[in-house]
């Protein structure tokens, strides 16, 4: 061995039992894509400190949040607005002491970054549809500029659309339609999508894979998911729809913290012209919330302060019935997605040539299709609270699971409903009996 | 080609990679699925993705299906250390993190099946991370010493010497302590290479230098976990591993401190008492379901198509891959098994590149860490497929099992031992075959 050691050097011991850099801890639900360009970034240009990255979901990194001194997280890093709420009402959320020259409180109306300054936007990303331009050609589409354009026949079966209870982001997406339409025009533009579409109740990426590999026309997704697939070679092109919603995402320092002057280190590089730069990287492609960047952003990067879409969106009262909607979707449509399919064919096949004499009877079946079992709630609502509180306590699960039987019965009658109004119609133009 | 014809005569019914290779060369081409995959298959690859790229989360957690993250552990995600499906990288200075790089540790004896005997503090590997209330291991630096070299014909290489050096020890001095540091290696084709029959890995090795071709070729005989007895070692850099489901098993276990059905057990020292405190994510953390399903993911990543086979540079410089017998190790062409897992696994004509047997490769790589049979100078031939998209696929690459190789030309420049007639015949290339031989490369 002694030659070995000669070329090797192989180890020596410099020291032993001593720390070089103060701890940080950093609670985020980013991807390692992200985190980890960051953070070699970071401790690149900040030696002397170590991030110790603590990863959790938003909904399970909630309830870590609110224990005693935050469990010992410093900083929270996530997209989730609804968190960054709770905790500033629960006082879980300290001062942030950093330049702030540089960085807007709003992107067009909307507010981005607390108020009060005890959370900063720090990125935000856009909803939108990613489309295989080449598909749709062959089917004859153009490229869809509304989300309503999404309900043509003639995509049947080719739009991957998320499952707002089982893909993080798309609640929002769900809601933002919600707000800018109106509850009940907003609820029937989402099923006459999902006659059209493959639901997709997985990661976010699932969408875009859909479309770059082909399996999907269009998909619904976030800006980010479809720019980066695009940067990183695959197929697809976003298309932001003329009313949408951005997402933006924050981060804070927890009250408790004993490591303040590091946190605020950490929160400044974040929202530095050199962290923001690592937004363009290719493999993560989320939009800088410093518009001093997007001068040296890659060709054709979108710029959400200068693209001049309709954004508006109250992300308040949204982030509250997230729960909610996500039910009454499962209910409306993940569950009954067929069913829905099915009595929409044969509602459309008998308004095909209908007489004067069928139309009440079509007109009844469409009631049926459209109907909801719930106006639109408001956001202190019991029912609402109980389907935002559900995964946390048990009586707010079995309440919320209450009203989604409720609708369950609700759909499966009319969706029935319909299909026998249908079938009456086409049977009687016939001469057979239902 | 000649080979492959011999090949197709004698097995008629093997085919070759088509279907379960692709033409991507994005930053995504070692991260596709193989297009001969049915649609449950395509769920399962996916869910596998999904704990692959997962960031797992420290117990408790209402996130049941992935918590369990250490007590003590490197990274918190399989992808952290294998970018892509790709390569990892070593610090570049003695003030960086290992990111995607990890230490193993043992001292000298044998342990248990033949392994190596894990230090009683710190095991089997330097966990440099500990949830909160644990303490991580300890941290080791990269230090480097430049040696510049000048090849035939003036090119210039400086090969960078790596020492480790002990930052910080937080259960004791590690006196006595054998180390080997790796970087994350590529991930493509592990199902194929678990589906070679053991008799064609065998009968290409020659211990005892039969052929006095100065190569000899050992196999590593190791521990199967799965079935408690000695298997053929086919993966990791010693081949000191049999199985690929024990591979992924073994990293869950010592990269991320997450317990499997195969390693059920967290990895707490005797000495590592907040460890063994600590709440865990269930028993196993890890269910058998997600551990097949990551596995099944792993055999079905489609394997990278050649590139530009057919230009003049190209075929230049595979001439002088076989003349500087370079694939007496990293051997071309090997074969599938008929009865391999996944059925679309089997009887493929496949290149890989490699011969899954040990290599005496020199003193300047050797880490002086035996494992199993594998001394301290052996290591298995990598696979060399896909190599030629590394820097496609990772921001910044590295090469060899420690990362200290820059890029291709300096990798060959350090070989050594069996591969020193290679190494030389490298070296006193003209310019131009070097670089033809580097093309060759790049287009596996």
């Amino acid at each position: 061995m002694k030659s070995f050691a000669q070329w090797f050097g192989i180890l020596l011991l410099a020291s032993t039992g001593s720390s070089f850099a103060e701890d940080l801890t950093v609670m985020t639900s980013y991807p390692e894509d992200v985190v980890s360009r960051f953070e070699e970034a970071f401790e690149k240009a900040h030696p002397d400190i170590h991030v110790q990255i603590l990863w959790r979901m938003p909904h399970d990194a909630l309830p870590y949040l609110l224990q005693p001194q935050q469990g010992g997280v410093d900083v929270y890093w996530t997209p989730s607005q609804g968190n960054f709420l709770a905790l500033k009402n629960a006082k879980a959320l300290g001062p942030i002491g950093i330049d702030r020259s540089g960085l807007p409180d709003k992107i067009g109306t909307a507010l981005i970054s607390d108020p009060d300054g005890l959370y900063l936007a720090n990125e935000t990303a856009g909803y939108g549809m990613v489309v295989d331009p080449d598909k749709l050609g062959k089917l004859g589409v153009a490229e869809p500029k509304r989300w309503q354009d999404l309900a043509d026949p003639r995509l049947q079966g080719e739009v991957a659309l998320p499952v707002p209870s089982g893909v993080g982001f798309a609640p929002m997406l769900i809601d933002q339609l919600l707000q800018a339409e109106g509850w009940e025009k907003g609820w029937n533009t989402w099923r006459a999508i999902a006659l059209n579409s493959k639901l997709i109740d997985k990661r976010g990426n699932a969408i875009t894979d859909e479309v770059s590999s082909g399996r999907a026309a269009v998909g619904l997704t976030m800006d980010f998911f479809a720019a980066s697939n695009v940067a990183s070679g695959g197929k697809g092109k976003f298309i932001y729809p003329l009313k949408t919603a951005f997402n933006p995402a924050q981060i804070g320092i927890t009250a408790s913290t004993t490591h303040r002057p590091a946190a605020e280190t950490f929160v400044s590089f974040i929202l530095s012209e050199e962290g923001q730069s690592l937004l363009f990287h290719p493999a993560i492609r989320k939009l800088p919330v410093r518009p001093s960047v997007y001068s040296k952003a890659p060709e054709g990067y979108t710029n959400p302060f200068t693209l001049g879409i309709d954004a508006r969106y109250d992300p308040v009262p949204g982030l509250a019935r997230s729960g909610f909607n996500s039910a009454l979707f499962d209910a409306a449509i993940t569950r009954r997605q067929d069913a829905l399919l099915k009595a929409w064919a044969s509602v459309r096949k008998a308004e095909n040539g209908a007489s004067p004499s069928e139309q009440p009877l079509l007109q009844q079946a469409r009631t049926a299709l459209e109907a909801l079992p719930v106006a639109e709630p408001t956001a202190d609502s019991p029912l609402v609270k109980a389907c935002e509180q559900r995964r946390k306590n048990t009586s707010a699960e079995t309440q919320c699971a209450a009203a989604e039987r409720e609708w369950d019965a609700f759909f499966t009658a009319h969706y029935a409903d319909a299909q026998r109004l249908a079938d009456t119609v086409l049977a009687a133009r016939q001469g057979k009996a239902p | 080609m000649k080979r492959l014809a011999v090949l197709v005569l004698l097995l008629p019914a093997l085919v070759s990679a088509a279907g379960i290779s692709t033409g991507d060369t994005s930053r995504r081409a070692l991260s596709k699925a193989m297009e001969e995959l049915d649609d449950a298959q395509r769920e399962r690859f996916a869910s596998g993705r999904g704990l692959f790229d997962q960031m797992w989360v420290i117990a408790p957690s209402t996130d049941e299906a992935v918590d369990g993250l250490g007590p003590v552990y490197n990274r918190i995600s399989c992808v952290a250390c294998h970018p892509g499906n790709g390569r990892g990288r070593a610090p570049d200075a003695e003030s960086e993190e290992m990111r995607s790089m990890l230490v193993r540790l043992s001292i000298p004896g044998v342990g248990e099946h033949g392994g190596p005997l894990p230090h009683p503090a710190y095991g089997e590997q330097l966990n440099e991370q500990g949830v909160p209330g644990v303490p991580g291991e300890g941290r080791i630096a990269v230090k480097y010493q430049d040696i510049p070299l000048f090849l035939h014909g003036g090119t210039g290489v400086t090969l960078r010497k790596p020492s480790l050096v002990w930052r910080e020890a937080h259960y004791g001095t590690p006196d006595g302590v054998l180390t080997s540091a790796r970087i994350g290696p590529a991930l493509v084709g592990m199902g194929l290479l678990e589906a070679v029959p053991e008799a064609e890995i065998l009968k290409w090795a020659d211990p005892d230098d039969k052929n006095q071709d100065g190569i000899s070729g050992r196999a590593n005989t190791v521990w199967d976990a799965a079935v408690q007895q000695n298997a053929l070692g086919r993966f990791g850099l010693k081949a000191n591993v049999a199985t690929l489901r024990q591979q992924i098993a073994g990293a869950f276990i010592g990269d991320l401190g997450i317990t499997s059905p195969l390693f059920p057990h967290e990895n707490c020292s005797m000495a590592e008492t907040a460890c063994a405190r600590t709440v865990n994510g269930g028993n196993p953390e890890l269910s058998a379901v997600q551990l097949d399903d990551i596995t099944f993911y792993h055999q079905t990543l489609a394997i990278p198509e050649r590139r530009q086979r057919d230009t003049a540079q190209v075929q230049r410089g595979q001439q002088l891959f076989q003349q500087a017998q370079c694939a007496a190790c990293h051997r071309p062409m090997l074969y599938t098994a008929a009865n391999a897992k996944p059925d679309l696994l089997s009887q493929r004509i496949i290149e890989p590149y490699s011969d899954l047997l040990l290599h005496d490769m020199g003193e300047p790589l050797a880490d002086g860490r035996p494992d199993f049979a594998a001394n301290g100078y052996e290591w298995r031939t990598p696979p060399l497929w896909g190599i030629g998209l590394a820097e496609a696929v990772g921001d910044q690459v590295h090469y060899l099992h420690d990362g200290r190789a820059r890029n291709l030309l300096e990798a060959i420049v350090w070989h050594r031992g069996e591969a020193a007639a290679s190494q030389q015949a490298v070296w006193a290339m003209t310019v131009e075959d070097r670089e033809a031989l580097l093309a060759f490369l790049r287009s596996l």
